[in-house]
């Protein structure tokens, strides 16, 4: 797969605070890649960079195999931090600037992203009488404009209810599907874990972990198990060498392989051989949230 | 990306934005209004009596008529140019207010696009006043008693003076906005540069340090001096200096356009290194 995105060793202070030390990724073409730390992690000043409205110290990055000045950004549908429009001008009237700077989309356009984020009834209101909720909608729209191939959405969840916030994830996977690239910056586990295809976990402006969400979420494979008799199968797997266990709620052993390597064809077949039967039997992923707090240390 | 692309996309964020146009409004009656407070006092005061209206036309001439008029009323309006440097300041501190500087740039704009696109704001708002400040000239040369067609074109380069004097000053206040960025800040700051440093400078170098002509170089100063008191004004306050000061013009022309390139360079330079936060 190939990099729409390339980052190198991205630095950026603010006066004697670290932001960003030595970030470096790559974003693959078509992939939704998350960019998970809590809050003051970093998330939103390597957008603003990636974005050129901040300046790093050092390093550098590519978008678009290497195109360089400022015509890159008009390829980009892009929300950061918070939805920046005209307070006194509508949301239609608010469009047709974006539409006028990025030259994404037309009148037609502007209609369509208005229907998609559902508010094509209020477009002619003031963007200053919108509820947060709805200038948050308002922003996604912009950056749908001209359909482009390329989003950056900073915590697009942002300010919406339940019902918003599942309609924005299922835009966000139907744009995936459609081959776009999307961008997110998130501190909601659940929403990257949801949504992304590759993760970056930062903490005080460090990459603690990247690459495909199953890559980062596993650093081992746990096996839930249990038997008819569940003492020599414990004492069947430590003689094996193998990490265990016991989940006494849930009367399960857990056994730890490293990443990959655990069968469970083979492991059901020797413990039949030796005469251990085997009543529960589950390759569990490790959820990203477990994750997260063991890299960041929470 | 053209010229005219940004300044339609100026057009599109100002269209609809009523205040700027309620104060652009009371800018452009502000013209014709305070020139016709002047030329309805002269007028008054020359109908009184025959004897006055000689004595007064014999000391200050024909002050709204052709050719005086093209002078007289640029004197006047350019003690009103800070009023339309309310609406730069509005402009480019919205921009800092909603976020949108920001945007524009994340939507595609470059950062010195972004400055070129208020420079042909400042550039189309100096139009409109220089037009307005034209056809207030017109109509009161037209309707003077001492009328003087003949005289017409003779000072209309006050035009152009006008209209430098305007982009001058708007610079000035755009560069206040551009600083303080919080709307009350910059107006506060702008009205008590306009109003307190320069002129405190000038009366103290003038009255007590008697150092000579320095502050002729200070930005307002040289601005203000583009324009100098009409004649017959010159007369009574500093009769000696007047054709020096006619003389001085270009000087201050040179230094107004120096002055005006420097804060655009400036803030060119400014935007460029700083973060859009």
């Amino acid at each position: 797969m190939s990099a729409i995105l390339q980052i190198n060793n991205i630095r950026k202070s603010y006066s004697s605070v670290r932001a960003l030390n030595d970030v470096s990724l790559t974003v693959p073409t078509g992939s939704v890649y998350g960019i998970l730390g809590p809050n003051g992690s970093g998330k939103t000043t390597l957008l603003g960079i990636l974005m050129s409205v901040l300046r790093p110290q050092s390093g550098q990055f590519d978008w678009f195999d290497g195109q360089h000045g400022d015509a890159y950004r008009k390829q980009i549908g892009c929300l950061l931090e918070t939805p920046n429009f005209y307070q006194y001008l509508s949301a239609e009237e608010n469009l047709r600037i974006t539409v006028s700077i990025s030259d994404r989309g037309d009148e037609s356009d502007i209609e369509r992203v208005l229907k998609m984020v559902g508010l094509y009834e209020r477009r002619k209101h003031r963007f200053g009488t919108y509820s947060l909720g709805m200038k948050q909608r308002l922003a996604i729209g912009a950056a749908l404009l001209g359909n482009p191939s390329v989003l950056v959405l900073d915590e697009p969840t942002n300010g919406l209810d339940p019902v918003g916030i599942a309609e924005i994830r299922q835009l966000i996977k139907d744009l995936h599907l459609a081959g776009h690239t999307i961008l997110i910056a998130s501190h909601l586990l659940d929403e990257v874990e949801k949504v992304c295809t590759h993760v970056a976990i930062l903490k005080k402006g460090i990459v603690l972990a990247d690459g495909p969400v199953s890559d980062v979420m596993m650093d081992e494979d746990v096996v839930e198990m249990n038997a008819t008799d569940a003492h020599a199968l414990k004492t069947f797997l430590q003689a094996q060498g193998i990490a265990t266990e016991n989940d006494t709620e849930l009367g399960l052993i857990r056994a730890r392989f490293p990443t990959g390597t655990a069968k469970l064809d083979v492991l059901n077949q020797t413990c039949m051989e030796r005469g251990i039967v085997l009543t529960h039997l589950v390759l569990r992923r490790k959820k990203l949230e477990t994750r997260f707090f063991e890299l960041t240390n929470a | 990306m053209k010229w005219t692309n940004l300044l339609y996309t100026e057009w599109l964020k100002v269209r609809r934005y009523w205040a700027f146009w309620g104060i652009l409004f009371l800018v452009l009656i502000a013209y014709p209004g305070i020139t016709y407070l002047f030329y309805s006092g002269y007028q008054d005061i020359r109908s009184t009596n025959r004897q006055l209206e000689v004595l007064l036309k014999f000391a200050i001439g024909s002050p709204f008529a052709f050719p005086e008029a093209w002078h007289t009323l640029a004197y006047v309006a350019s003690f009103l140019v800070f009023i339309p440097g309310v609406l730069v300041i509005m402009l480019i501190s919205n921009e800092y207010q909603y976020r949108t500087q920001r945007q524009n740039i994340l939507d595609g704009w470059s950062r010195p696009q972004f400055l070129w696109a208020k420079m042909l704001d400042i550039g189309a708002l100096s139009l409109i006043l220089t037009l307005a400040y034209t056809l207030v000239v017109l109509v009161t040369g037209w309707v003077s008693p001492d009328i003087a067609l003949a005289g017409i074109g003779v000072k209309s380069y006050f035009i152009g003076l006008f209209a430098l004097i305007t982009f001058n000053q708007l610079t000035i206040a755009f560069l206040f906005g551009f600083l303080f960025k919080r709307a009350f800040l910059a107006l506060g700051f702008f009205m008590f540069y306009y109003i307190f440093p320069e002129n405190i400078l000038i009366q103290l170098s003038r009255w007590r340090w008697q150092t000579g002509n320095w502050y002729h170089f200070l930005p307002l100063e040289a601005s203000d001096r583009m324009i100098p008191p009409p004649p017959y004004l010159a007369r009574i306050t500093n009769p000696t200096d007047y054709q020096s000061m006619m003389d001085a013009i270009p000087m201050h022309v040179g230094l107004s356009i120096c002055y005006t390139a420097i804060i655009w360079v400036f803030c060119f330079w400014l935007l460029k290194r700083r973060d859009l936060s």
